[in-house]
């Protein structure tokens, strides 16, 4: 009977994978159909972008047809995605280079900074949440409102530049732009392409210390933001769970103020805040892009903003595949994650 | 690593970068060769104005480059250059300049390392490393800092900023990019050349330079950037309602009539829109000002789709020719020219402009050797154009240059070839 019952297990696990499987496969292809679209939709002449303003008529048609934009759509649809399946992203005519070499560039840049700032917003705005909403119409409340509305409402341009001329101009605490010092220009040999995880492996203490004070900053600007978004979202989680009647009934138990915090209330809210957790890392690794231009930070929202306004067509195509990707994996791992909070959901 | 020293014979120029004055991929190793280690012939199909010629050859465009390394690189007859525009920091230089490519990431970092093999004396700088710094308020607190030596793409503002600071300066060199207006003469009513005047008429030139062109460009009303042979320094038109209305009475608009206006989304195109929106309006003109991306308007303005656009040129090389045949010239309107074919690399046909004096003028220009009367041609084709043209010439882009006081000799030159951080140093 235990082997029946552990076989039907095994089973549904199994059906589960492959109709999990078979969601991702659609969606990617769902993904592929809406990144090519949004490419021969956009009102903008790629042969142009590429082969320039100046190209006669002649030289035009020459162009279109070495990109393959004289096929009819299906067929170039069809062309696409088997390159694509190939890990062939086309090259990118603003670099030279492979889009996928510049993906695999450019992406580690903005995961490290995107990582650091969830981190620092995590940090910072849960516990920053669940205080406000313990303490709701508080002085503390008060403090974590204004301070939450402020990050919200200060443009990132000027909270990146203030936070240059604060702490890397007067103090001289952080680095200033860029991911790191001239002089550390190749010290480090690429293994992750993140930076801190390279100079660690590579045991250079002063490449990985001037790398950490290169980041520092535009983390710091970015967790801000995510910290003050993590907080405004744990307080209203905390004071829905604190209306709730099991809480009432821990109190009227005995159980200490940190007890219905830690054992009932947060274990209730895991649900909601792995969701905006998962949603924030992704837009900080998708919009990253005004925080990369302040901080000189060479990420992929500053390639695909380049890419786009200068009609690259194949590295917006595959940065907007990357991002597409990415939260279609962020998703998934969210879900996971449901499961193991929440027994229901299994 | 250092290029192979360069002999003559290295001077035997890519085909491709000389189609332009009739030399050819079939042509070129007749035309281009090295008689020797110190002599090279260049024999011209046709002739040229030396003056041209020589503009031509010494732009950026050109380098004399090592023979044998490009010829060990050749893919399918392209000469090298795929690989030279791929080439990594880590294969040799195939260049003989005073400073080789070391590393260089797109949108990220270019670094230069001196040629201790240049044929002409050793750079003072060991090293010029480029970071690409987008946003100029961090450009500017970098050079504040001290950790940047020199700043390229500052803001207006952060020119103001950056004045007078004690050991801080900031350089302003003209540059051969200049702001113009284009009006479709393939539309009504700008088929009328007193229209066009009239525009020119409402272009607020001496306000606009106090204000939006602060530090980024000086008035220039003609296509031939100052600093090249030729150009014209007159401002043959002036901020003028009243004479603006009165052309437009001419040519029966005097209540004034409306157009779609495309411009670049950036500065400063898009502030000069919207300044010559409120002067036009003044005139009875409505202007609806439409914003894009350039890769958006660009192909407009190759389909002759756009009525009115304000976009900037950047010549390509230091000759007045290297404008003239992009804003007085038209190969339509040549005679026994095909007419019926479409010319979408060429801007006047884009605004159905097709001058045929101008265009034989320009060629004539292009093919007289005595300077003097290459210069007068010039001012003569820059005259007539004034008045006739559907471009409306406003400004010379001005490179605005902060750096630290210690560097010195650093070189920007408006014909291209004479900018350089050959002899740059710092103290």
């Amino acid at each position: 009977m235990a082997v029946a019952q552990a076989g039907a297990s095994g089973a549904g696990a199994g059906r589960r994978i492959g109709a999990t499987l078979i969601e991702l496969a659609l969606t990617f292809l769902g993904l592929l159909a809406v990144t090519f679209a949004i490419g021969r939709l956009m009102p903008i002449d790629p042969v142009v972008a590429a082969g320039g303003a100046d190209l006669s008529a002649e030289q035009y048609a020459r162009v279109k047809a070495e990109m393959g934009l004289d096929e009819p759509l299906p067929v170039q649809f069809v062309q696409f995605v088997a390159r694509l399946l190939q890990g062939d992203f086309g090259r990118s005519f603003l670099t030279g280079n492979p889009v996928a070499d510049d993906i695999l560039r450019v992406f580690p840049a903005t995961v490290e900074l995107a990582t650091l700032g969830t981190l620092i917003g995590a940090l910072i705005g849960i516990p920053a949440g669940v205080i406000a909403a313990l303490r709701q119409g508080g002085a503390v409340d008060t403090i974590v409102r204004v301070l939450t509305l402020v990050g919200y409402s200060m443009p990132v341009f000027w909270k990146g530049l203030m936070l240059l001329l604060v702490f890397y101009v007067l103090l001289g605490w952080a680095e200033g732009p860029g991911r790191y010092g001239v002089a550390f220009e190749g010290a480090v040999p690429p293994v992750t392409g993140l930076l801190l995880i390279d100079a660690a492996l590579a045991g250079d203490r002063a490449a990985w210390s001037d790398a950490f004070g290169h980041l520092v900053l535009p983390a710091a600007s970015l967790g801000y933001g995510a910290g003050a978004y993590l907080a405004r979202m744990t307080r209203s989680f905390v004071l829905e769970q604190l209306r709730q009647e099991y809480v009432t009934t821990a109190r009227v138990k005995g159980a200490s103020e940190a007890s219905v915090v830690l054992r009932h209330v947060l274990p209730n809210c895991g649900v909601q805040l792995v969701t905006t957790l998962a949603l924030t890392y992704g837009l900080l690794l998708e919009g990253a892009v005004l925080t990369e231009t302040v901080f000189a930070w060479p990420g992929l929202g500053q390639y695909m903003t380049r890419a786009m306004f200068n009609a690259d067509m194949n590295a917006v195509l595959g940065g907007t595949f990357v991002i597409g990707a990415v939260f279609v994996l962020l998703n998934l791992l969210s879900d996971f994650a449901y499961r193991w909070l929440d027994p229901r959901a299994r | 690593m250092t290029a192979s020293p360069s002999t003559r014979n290295d001077m035997e120029p890519p085909a491709t970068n000389l189609v332009q004055i009739g030399i050819t991929k079939e042509n070129v190793d007749r035309v281009a060769r090295a008689m020797d280690d110190v002599t090279f012939v260049l024999t011209l199909p046709e002739a040229f104005a030396t003056s041209y010629i020589l503009n031509m050859l010494s732009s950026s465009y050109f380098g004399v480059v090592d023979q044998k390394l490009l010829e060990a690189n050749v893919q399918g007859g392209d000469f090298g250059s795929r690989w030279l525009s791929r080439r990594t920091g880590q294969e040799p230089s195939a260049g003989s300049g005073p400073f080789r490519i070391a590393t260089y990431r797109a949108s990220d970092v270019l670094i230069l390392e001196r040629s201790d093999g240049y044929w002409r004396f050793r750079p003072p700088l060991r090293r010029v490393v480029f970071r690409h710094t987008p946003e100029s308020g961090a450009q500017r607190l970098l050079l504040e800092r001290g950790d940047a030596d020199m700043a390229f793409n500052l803001t207006a503002s952060d020119v103001e900023a950056l004045r007078g600071r004690s050991g801080l300066k900031v350089e302003l060199f003209p540059s051969r990019r200049v702001f113009y207006f284009g009006f479709n003469t393939a539309n009504k009513p700008f088929d009328d050349p007193r229209v066009r005047r009239a525009m020119k008429h409402l272009i607020d030139y001496e306000g606009l330079e106090s204000s939006v062109m602060k530090n980024l460009g000086r008035v220039h009303q003609t296509f031939i950037p100052s600093g090249n042979l030729g150009a014209s320094t007159e401002r043959p038109f002036g901020f003028d309602t009243a004479r603006a209305r009165s052309l437009l009475a001419e040519a029966g608009h005097a209540q004034g009539f409306s157009f779609r206006l495309h411009v670049a989304n950036r500065r400063p195109e898009s502030d000069i829109a919207t300044a010559f929106q409120a002067a036009a309006g003044q005139a009875g003109v409505k202007v609806e000002v439409v914003t894009m991306p350039p890769s958006q308007l660009i192909p407009m303005y190759r389909e002759r789709r756009t009525e009115a656009l304000i976009l900037s040129f950047y010549g390509p090389y230091g000759d007045p020719h290297a404008t003239a045949n992009k804003f007085a010239f038209n190969p339509a309107a040549l005679p026994g020219a095909d007419t019926s074919r479409a010319y979408p690399s060429e801007l006047t046909w884009r605004l159905g402009w097709a001058p045929t004096e101008l265009s034989q003028k320009v060629i004539a220009a292009s093919k007289e050797s005595d300077a003097k009367k290459r210069a007068a041609m010039y001012a003569d084709i820059q005259r007539i154009y004034g008045g006739t043209s559907p471009f409306a010439q406003m400004f010379q882009a001005i490179q605005a240059t902060g750096m630290r006081a210690s560097v010195e000799n650093y070189r920007y030159g408006s014909r291209g070839a004479d900018t350089s951080f050959a002899f740059a140093s710092k103290r």
